[in-house]
C-alpha cells in the first residue's frame, strides 16, 4: 500500500482485496469441492440422449408373404403454453382428429409443457394437421404394428400395445425376439433444447427385432376363414374354429376362430373375441372321441371290423343309466358302429378294451396334455385317471363324455390315422431369422411318436372313409378326393351339472385325399342353432375347404388322373382301382 | 494467434453447417423410407387374399375347378420338332 493513498482509497482497496479473496475461496471451492455435482448438473443441461428405436421383426407366412410389418406414423402433441387461441385451435383440430372439441380444449388448458392429442394418426390426417400450421402443435414419429391382411390369422399373430409390446398370440410369445433392443445417441443440445447436429459424441446402434416365418399359408388361411365365417353365420353359432394341418409334419397351415377381430384395431373388439378357441377352449367332444376307443380296440385286436354288436334298437340301460342312439339300430358290424356313430355299439365294444387300456390310448393320442404348439394359453383338457372313474365312466368316455379336449388335440389325433399311426407335434413357427436371413432358431418337426401300427391306421382310415361315404358325414363328401373323418355332437353341461338338451358342441375332424392324405381339417362349432349335429353344421365347412385346398395344391380329382383308371369306393370303404379295359 | 482463432471459429461453423445438412438429408431419407413403408403396406393390403376376394365378388367373377375338357397341357419339344409343331397344344387327357 503506497503512502500517499487517502484513507478512503485504502478502504476501497481493502474491500476489493476481501471481495477477491472471497471470490478466490469460492473459486477453489467450486473447482475442487463442488466440481463433480456441478459438472453433472451442467452435463444434464447440455447433453441429450436420443433413444434409437429398433424395428420390430416382420412375421411372414410359409411363402414369405408379410403378415405383420411395422410402419412409422405421426403422433400429434401440443405445447399448451405456446397456444394463444385455444378455443379456435380446439375446433380446427376436432374436425380433423375426430376427437370432441371439449376434449381437446381440456387438454390444451392443462398447465403442462407437453400433452398428447392423438397417437399414431394416418398419414392423411397428419398432412391435414400440418397444413393448419399452428404454433405449439407438432408431431413425433412412432412405430406402429400393421397387419395388411386384417382379420386373417389375427388369433395366431395377436397384436401389440401402444408401445409395441406384444399383447397376445405370437406377438406376445415371441416378444423378446421380435422387439429388438433400443439403441441410443448421445448428443449436445442448445438453449432451445434442440439437438446440435455436429456435436454427437456417442451412438449405440439399436438391434432390430428378428423376423419370424410361420407354417401358415395365407391363402389356405383366408379360405378357412371365409368358409368358417359362412358356417358360423349360417348356423348362428356362439363360437367356431377350424384347423388345417399337415398330418406328416404337424405344420399348421391354417387356424381360424370366430368371432374374430381386426388386430389393426384390437381395442374395438371385446376380449372374448380375441380368445384363440382352438387351443384355449376345451369341450366334451362327443362322438369324435370314438376314434380313440375304436383304434385301441383294433390295435389290441380286441375286436375285428366285422365283429357284430347289438345296438339295442336305440335304447340301452347300463348301471341304472339309460343311453340312447340318435337312430335306433339292431345288429351292426363294428366298422358300421363307428360309421353310424352308435353310442350303444361303441360302449359295448369299449367293455372289451377295459379301463386301463382305454386310458392308455387316451394318453397315447395326446389327450390331457399340451400339444406343445408355440402359441400362448394352450390348455390340456381334462382326462381323469381310471382310479377315479365310476362304473359309468368307461362307457361315457368311449363316446366322448367325461373327457374334455381342445380342437388342436382332435386334429393331432386324426393325424395319427392320416400319417400311418404316428402322433406328430404341431408347430406354427418354422424359424426365426435375423434381417439378413441368418437362421437364429429353427423349429424343426419333432420325431413323431408311434401310437398305433400302420395296419390299424389303415383299418381306421377305411372305417373313417365309410363315415363320409355312407355314414353320418355324407355332407363332407368331395367328389374325386374321397375324404374320411368322424362327426361329433357333444352335449354341454348345464349349471346344475346335467347334460343340456339345447346346447351342443358340434365337430367334424377329417382328412383328404383318402389314399394319400395331405391335410387334416378340424371344424368345431359351439352352440350352433337351429341344427346342431356335427354331420350337418361342420361337414359343409370341411367340404368347401377341402375342395378349395385341392385346387390350390393342384391335386386333381381321381377322375382326372387318367381315363384308364377308375377310382371308386366299395361298401367296405376301401378304395379300389380298377383297370378300365374299354 | 488471431488468425488461428478465426480459423478455428470458421472450422467450427463449417462443421456445424455440414452437420445440419447431414441431418436435413437424413430427415428426408427417413421421410422417404417411412413413406415407402406405408406404400408397401397399402400394396400388401391390396394384394391380400381378403381384398382380392372382395373385388372378385364385387365383380361377380366366380372361379371354379376346370372340367376335364378345359384342361390342356403345353408339351415342350426339341428345337427341330418345335419348328414343325409350333403353336400346337396337346390335350393331356385325350
Amino acid at each position: 500500500m503506497y503512502k500517499g493513498a487517502t484513507p478512503r482509497i485504502r478502504k476501497v482497496l481493502y474491500a476489493l482485496i476481501i471481495v477477491f479473496a472471497l471470490l478466490g475461496i469460492r473459486l477453489v471451492f467450486v473447482q475442487l469441492g463442488a466440481a463433480k455435482p456441478l459438472s453433472a448438473i451442467a452435463s444434464n443441461q447440455y447433453r441429450l440422449a436420443v433413444p434409437l428405436l429398433p424395428k420390430r421383426g416382420v412375421i411372414y407366412d410359409r411363402n414369405l408373404k408379410e403378415l405383420a410389418i411395422t410402419i412409422n406414423l405421426n403422433s400429434v402433441f401440443a405445447e399448451p403454453f405456446r397456444i394463444k387461441d385455444k378455443g379456435s385451435v380446439s375446433q380446427k383440430l376436432a374436425n380433423i382428429l375426430g376427437i370432441s372439441r371439449d376434449e381437446i380444449y381440456r387438454k390444451l388448458s392443462q398447465e403442462k409443457g407437453f400433452v398428447w392429442l392423438a397417437r399414431k394418426v394416418s398419414p392423411d390426417t397428419a398432412r391435414r394437421v400440418l397444413a393448419l400450421n399452428i404454433k405449439g402443435i407438432d408431431f413425433v414419429k412412432e412405430p406402429q404394428r400393421a397387419y395388411p391382411n386384417g382379420v386373417i390369422a389375427s388369433h395366431i399373430m395377436g397384436f401389440t400395445d401402444m408401445d409395441n409390446n406384444g399383447i397376445e398370440g405370437l406377438e406376445l410369445r415371441f416378444d423378446k425376439y421380435l422387439k429388438g433392443v433400443t439403441g441410443c445417441r448421445y448428443a449436445i443440445r442448445d438453449a432451445k433444447q434442440r439437438e446440435v447436429p455436429s456435436y454427437e459424441y456417442k451412438e449405440i446402434q439399436p438391434m432390430d427385432g428378428d423376423n419370424m416365418v410361420l407354417t401358415i399359408d395365407s391363402v389356405i388361411q383366408s379360405i378357412a376363414e371365409r368358409e368358417l365365417e359362412n358356417g358360423f353365420k349360417k348356423y348362428n353359432a356362439k363360437g367356431a374354429c377350424v384347423i388345417v394341418m399337415d398330418p406328416f409334419t404337424g405344420d399348421i397351415l391354417a387356424l381360424a376362430n370366430r368371432p374374430s377381430y381386426d388386430p389393426n384395431n384390437a381395442k374395438a373388439s371385446p376380449a372374448d373375441f380375441r380368445r384363440n378357441r382352438a387351443i384355449c377352449d376345451f369341450f366334451e367332444p362327443g362322438s369324435s372321441f370314438k376314434i380313440v376307443a375304436a383304434s385301441g380296440l383294433l390295435e389290441e385286436k380286441a375286436v375285428k371290423p366285422g365283429d357284430k354288436f347289438f345296438c339295442e334298437n336305440g335304447e340301452y340301460k347300463w348301471c341304472g343309466h339309460t343311453y340312447h342312439d340318435h337312430t335306433p339300430r339292431g345288429w351292426l358290424p363294428f366298422k358300421d358302429v363307428i360309421k353310424y356313430s352308435s353310442n350303444i355299439g361303441t360302449m359295448k365294444a369299449a367293455q372289451k378294451l377295459g379301463k386301463d387300456r382305454m386310458y392308455k390310448y387316451i394318453k397315447k393320442f395326446g389327450f390331457g396334455a399340451k400339444t406343445g404348439i408355440e402359441l400362448p394359453g394352450e390348455v390340456t383338457g381334462i382326462t381323469a385317471h381310471p382310479v377315479t372313474w365310476s362304473k359309468l365312466s368307461l362307457c361315457s368316455i368311449s363316446i366322448g363324455q367325461e373327457v374334455t379336449v381342445t380342437a388342436l388335440q382332435l386334429a393331432c389325433a386324426m393325424s395319427v390315422f392320416a400319417n400311418g399311426g404316428n402322433l406328430v407335434k404341431p408347430r406354427i413357427v418354422e424359424r426365426i431369422q435375423d434381417g439378413s436371413g441368418h437362421i437364429m432358431q429353427n423349429f424343426e418337426s419333432k420325431k413323431p411318436r408311434r401310437v398305433i401300427s400302420e395296419e390299424t391306421a389303415q383299418e381306421m382310415r377305411n372305417i373313417l372313409r365309410g363315415v363320409v361315404d355312407s355314414g353320418t358325414a355324407e355332407l363332407a363328401e368331395v367328389d374325386g378326393y374321397f375324404p374320411g373323418g368322424k362327426t361329433g355332437t357333444g352335449q354341454k353341461v348345464e349349471p346344475n351339472g346335467a347334460y343340456s338338451h339345447s346346447r351342443f358342441t358340434a365337430s367334424f375332424i377329417g382328412f383328404a385325399p383318402y389314399d394319400n392324405p395331405k391335410f387334416v381339417i378340424a371344424v368345431i362349432m359351439d352352440e350352433p342353432r337351429p341344427f346342431y349335429y356335427g354331420g350337418v353344421v361342420c361337414t359343409p365347412v370341411f367340404k368347401r375347404v377341402t375342395a378349395e385346398l385341392m385346387s390350390y395344391y393342384k391335386i386333381w380329382p381321381a377322375s382326372l388322373h387318367s381315363d384308364n383308371v377308375k377310382v371308386s369306393t366299395s361298401l367296405k370303404g376301401k378304395r379300389e382301382i380298377k383297370k378300365n379295359n374299354r | 494467434m488471431t488468425f488461428v482463432a478465426v480459423m478455428y471459429v470458421n472450422q467450427q461453423a463449417l462443421i456445424y453447417q455440414m452437420g445440419l445438412k447431414v441431418k436435413q438429408n437424413n430427415d428426408v431419407y427417413t421421410k422417404l423410407v417411412d413413406h415407402n413403408k406405408i406404400v408397401i403396406y397399402n400394396v400388401l393390403n391390396l394384394r391380400s387374399p381378403v381384398s382380392l376376394e372382395r373385388k372378385l365378388l364385387a365383380g361377380k367373377v366366380e372361379l371354379s375347378m376346370p372340367s376335364k375338357w378345359q384342361v390342356v397341357k403345353l408339351v415342350k419339344k426339341g428345337p427341330i420338332a418345335s419348328l414343325f409343331a409350333s403353336g400346337r397344344q396337346e390335350n393331356r387327357f385325350k
